[in-house]
């Protein structure tokens, strides 16, 4: 150890922010989209508190890397879908069975045509949505990523290129081999589920 | 109608804002076409999800997760943790450099190290740097090194190019003042690296000559 070193002396008057306090700040602006996009994930508000729960504790854990982020919301959303996927314990708690869980995604089925699609075949709305989750939750983390942050939260092609750096038409083609994939693991489970015949969107 | 078309405009379809004619063509091609059925289905799929209605949320959700996520980290590690942060804005003198040192948080055992920051210095005379070093709770044993790399030294230790001691940090923010000069046209890089059991914070400051 040297023996002529320099002294510390204590400074008064100015004191840095916390980290809780860095956090709420950074956290405020988006917390609403972000719990938006929990609850359309979820089956219940309850489910949807807990993703939120997770994706704050991962983002605290980045608090400096998150704070000079360009796209934070996009981050955020991007945690949260990541967790979606990683999340079993929502898929174990469902009453509804996943019939795509041990299938080939390639094996052959009759696919329901589109214009077969009737509202009064629907299923109720929520099991429709259960159904879309878990068919989801078979997609890759990137592509469910993609497709949600392209289709379910609106960000565009252009903003998605500049935050990953892929050219738009790799991200177009990643989009719609995705919307495929997710309509085929759709079909497939209508397919195993004679009962359940129609999962679509708008006519 | 071929699939690439389809493609194209399987937002505005199932958005329900293609024109009747074209809708009724990507249809009749979907209805025909296993891959365009596919994609339809999945496209259909998000705007269902898209559209759920997500209610708000509860009014005090927002701090209860805050709240819980910055508990959950100080009662995940009792180890010490150093980090970088320059978080003190324009409350502080351009010459105080920020290094701050946090205890109780998260305590990856691993070398932190902090963008570099830039410091002017002059030929020949020394301009001193000051150093915030801001603890939550008072530290004890904890080593600072300093490393000085190219035309630079610090003034009164001629060409010793490291410094180690260990000292004590009071809670809050504690001054280092270091009077740095540059020797030669190039200026150089200064080092602090604070240590104390289980992580070790690195901080670089590029020393360029002023002028």
């Amino acid at each position: 150890m040297e023996k002529r070193t320099f002294g510390l002396r204590k400074v008064s008057g100015f004191r840095r922010r916390s980290e809780p306090d860095r956090f709420g700040e950074l956290m405020r602006p988006h917390f609403d989209a972000l719990y938006a996009a929990a609850r359309r994930m979820s089956m219940s508000a309850v489910d949807a508190e807990d993703l939120v729960q997770e994706v704050c504790l991962k983002a605290f854990l980045k608090l400096d890397e998150l704070e000079s982020m360009e796209y934070q919301r996009a981050w955020l959303l991007r945690v949260l879908y990541n967790q979606f996927i990683d999340s079993r314990r929502v898929l174990q708690r469902s009453p509804v069975g996943m019939a795509t869980t041990g299938a080939d995604e390639n094996d052959e089925f009759e696919v329901p045509a589109a214009s077969s699609w009737q509202p009064e075949e629907m299923l109720d709305r929520e099991m429709r949505v259960e159904l879309i989750l878990k068919a989801m939750r078979l997609l890759g983390s990137d592509q469910c990523t993609l497709v949600a942050l392209h289709d379910i939260e609106g960000m565009s092609l252009d903003e998605l290129q500049q935050m990953t750096g892929t050219p738009i038409g790799t991200l177009k083609s990643q989009l719609h081999r995705t919307r495929a994939k997710l309509g085929r693991l759709l079909a497939k489970d209508l397919a195993h589920r004679p009962d359940l015949k129609v999962i679509g969107g708008k006519q | 109608m071929n699939c690439q078309t389809v493609a194209e405009n399987i937002d505005l379809l199932v958005a329900g804002k293609l024109a009747p004619q074209q809708r009724d063509e990507c249809r009749a091609h979907a209805a025909s076409c296993r891959d365009c059925a596919d994609m339809l289905r999945g496209a259909e799929a998000m705007l269902l999800i898209r559209e759920r209605d997500t209610g708000s949320a509860p009014a005090d959700l927002f701090e209860r997760t805050l709240d819980r996520a910055t508990r959950r980290q100080r009662a995940g590690s009792g180890q010490a943790r150093f980090w970088l942060g320059a978080g003190f804005g324009g409350a502080i003198a351009a010459s105080l450099l920020a290094v701050a040192m946090s205890l109780g948080w998260l305590a990856p055992a691993t070398v932190q190290v902090a963008p570099a920051n830039e410091f002017l210095i002059t030929l020949d005379q020394p301009r001193d740097m000051n150093i915030a070093i801001d603890t939550d709770r008072a530290l004890t044993g904890a080593t600072i090194s300093i490393l000085l790399a190219g035309d630079v030294e610090l003034d009164g230790f001629g060409s010793r190019r490291e410094l180690t001691w260990n000292t004590d940090l009071e809670a809050g923010v504690n001054k280092l003042t270091l009077p740095v000069r540059a020797i030669g046209a190039e200026g150089g890089q200064l080092v602090v690296r604070m240590s104390h059991p289980q992580s070790e914070q690195v901080y670089v400051v590029n020393l360029k000559i002023d002028g």
